[in-house]
Formats: structure tokens, sequence, C-alpha cells
């Protein structure tokens, strides 16, 4: 359980940005940050208050956020096979604790007694759960001290693109980004910032013709 | 009642994402995911992001916040976040590079 302390230490930065965010947005900063315990994913939650605070159409930011977690079917799928062998509550409570994080420590030990992987699960899972839930609200309490000149709103385009390259492995990847974000400029005049989901499906569609091509 | 539309948003997001996590654990066990199918979810995560980057610096009338701090900030967080792998020198890279540029020109 110690060992996924060290994951966390990436994420710090991120909570503390997403925190800022919140308050950046004008959102109720309770509703900003109740997406913590309820949405539990750094990435979605940047996208939906980011969107949400910028006059983005409500139904815009959520269809952005769900396809922000889209990778999340692959943990699951990926997992399934693991948690056949757990009790049915931790195969209902287990999935909400599936983030990026505890993935990528869950299949290493795939091949653990259920007993042994799930209270490791679990106690790292609480771990993440806690710091993430302390360190978004302190973010929301930092929000309001730091000068506007400073514009750390920057910090949020920066923080994609790090996900954006170290999620890259091929080139078509690199392809279906720069086609998403140049078609995101091109229609940035759209209103309820639906220029996104434009860019964001342009690159998707480019990037599979890609890869179709590639092979 | 705008914070009521949001925490709706929030809610909506929070029950999809436990969806999307859940969804093969719970009713699909035995289920996998097709290959062409994960040959798509495959280029989702680097189209949304792609755009993201773009879409958060759209101002509120339609233009895009695109200038030399910028486009510096963003290709020096770029390449240090593919030779480091690592979200806060990414961050502290790309917002000094920010600064400097913004403060010079």
């Amino acid at each position: 359980m110690i060992d996924a302390l060290p994951l966390y230490v990436p994420a710090i930065p991120f909570a503390l940005v997403l925190g800022l965010a919140i308050v950046d947005s004008g959102l109720n900063p309770l509703v900003g940050w109740s997406s913590s315990p309820l949405v539990f994913g750094g990435a979605a939650q940047l996208t939906l208050i980011t969107l949400l605070g910028s006059g983005a159409s409500t139904l815009a930011a959520i269809v952005a956020a769900m396809v922000v977690q889209a990778r999340h079917l692959m943990y699951s799928a990926a997992l399934a096979p693991v948690f056949q062998r757990q009790p049915r509550w931790f195969r209902w409570f287990g999935p909400y604790l599936l983030i990026d994080q505890m993935f990528a420590l869950s299949i290493l030990r795939a091949e653990d007694e259920p007993d042994a992987f799930r209270s490791y699960y679990l106690g790292a899972a609480s771990l993440f759960w806690s710091f993430w839930m302390i360190t978004t609200a302190v973010g929301l309490f930092i929000g309001p001290v730091i000068p506007a000149e400073w514009s750390l709103g920057f910090a949020v385009p920066i923080l994609f693109l790090g996900l954006l390259v170290m999620g890259i492995d091929r080139w078509p990847k690199v392809v279906a980004a720069l086609v998403a974000a140049a078609v995101t400029f091109v229609f940035a005049g759209l209103p309820n910032r639906v220029g996104l989901l434009v860019g964001a499906l342009a690159g998707l569609l480019i990037g599979v013709v890609v890869e179709r091509w590639r092979r | 009642m705008a914070s009521v539309s949001d925490f709706l948003a929030v809610l909506v997001v929070g029950v999809s994402s436990y969806v999307s996590r859940s969804i093969f654990i719970v009713t699909l066990a035995r289920r996998a995911i097709p290959e062409s199918a994960r040959r798509v979810l495959d280029y989702v995560a680097p189209s949304v992001l792609g755009a993201l980057v773009v879409a958060v610096l759209i101002g509120p009338t339609g233009e895009v916040t695109l200038g030399a701090p910028e486009l510096a900030a963003l290709a020096a967080g770029g390449v240090v976040a593919y030779l480091t792998r690592n979200h806060l020198i990414t961050l502290v890279t790309g917002m000094t590079v920010f600064w400097v540029i913004r403060a010079l020109v």
C-alpha cells in the first residue's frame, strides 16, 4: 500500500490546479468540489469544470467529460477476469475507485490471492481517495489568494498537453491530436464550445483512418 | 439556479464515469471489447485532449488566445512532458516559459 504513495505525487499539482480551476470557473465552489467524490477522475473533472465555467452548453461539457472517461472501458474489460474471483459487494464498489493509478497497480497484482488483492486494492485506493479529496479542497482555498496576473489558469492547457503527450505511443496518435487541435481552432467561434466536439471527432476519424492505412 | 444545473452535470458525469469503470466488471465479465472498437477507443484520448488544449484557450467571444507566450509555453511543455513523463516538471517549465515570454514581448 505504501508503494502506491509515489504514484500520488504527480497528482498533487493536478489536484491543486483543479481546485484553482473551480475557483476561476465561477461555479459554486462546493458544487465544483463535489466532482471529486462524485466523478473521482482528474481529467474528466477538469474538463467538466473548465467548460461549464467558460460558457459551454451544459450538454457539450457533459459529453466532453464523458468522452475523456471512455478509456476506463478498457480498464474495466482488462480487470474483469480478476474481479470475477471477488465477492459481489466488491465487484460493485471496487470500480468506483478504478482511477488510472489503481489500474496500473492492479494489473501488476492480478495473480494475487483474492483476499490479498482486495485488501491491497482497498488500502491503496482509500489512500488516493483521501488525498484527492483533501488536495482538491486545498486548491479551493489557495485559489482566491493567488494574484490574477499570474494567469495560473494557463496551467490547465499545459496539464491537458502533458496528459496527451504522455499517452502517445505511436505517430498516428500525433496526427489525431494535431487534427483535433486544428479543427477546434477553426471552429472556435461556434456557440457553446461545440467546436471542441467537432475537433475531437475529426481527430478520432483521421486517427482511425491513418491507423488502418498504415497496416 | 445555475448551481442546480451545474450539480446535475457533475452527477451525470459521475454516474457515466462509474458505468464506464464498472460495466465489464459487474455485468459483462465474460465479454471482451471487439478489436475494431478497441482501435477506435485508442484514439479517443489523443483526439479529445488535442481538442481540449485549444478549447480551454477560447475566450468568451470565440477568439483563441494563442500568442507567442502561449505557443512557446505549449511547445516547451510538450517537449518536457515527452522527455520526463512528469506532470510537475512539465507544469513548472510551461508556466515559467509563459511568464518569461510574456514579460519580454
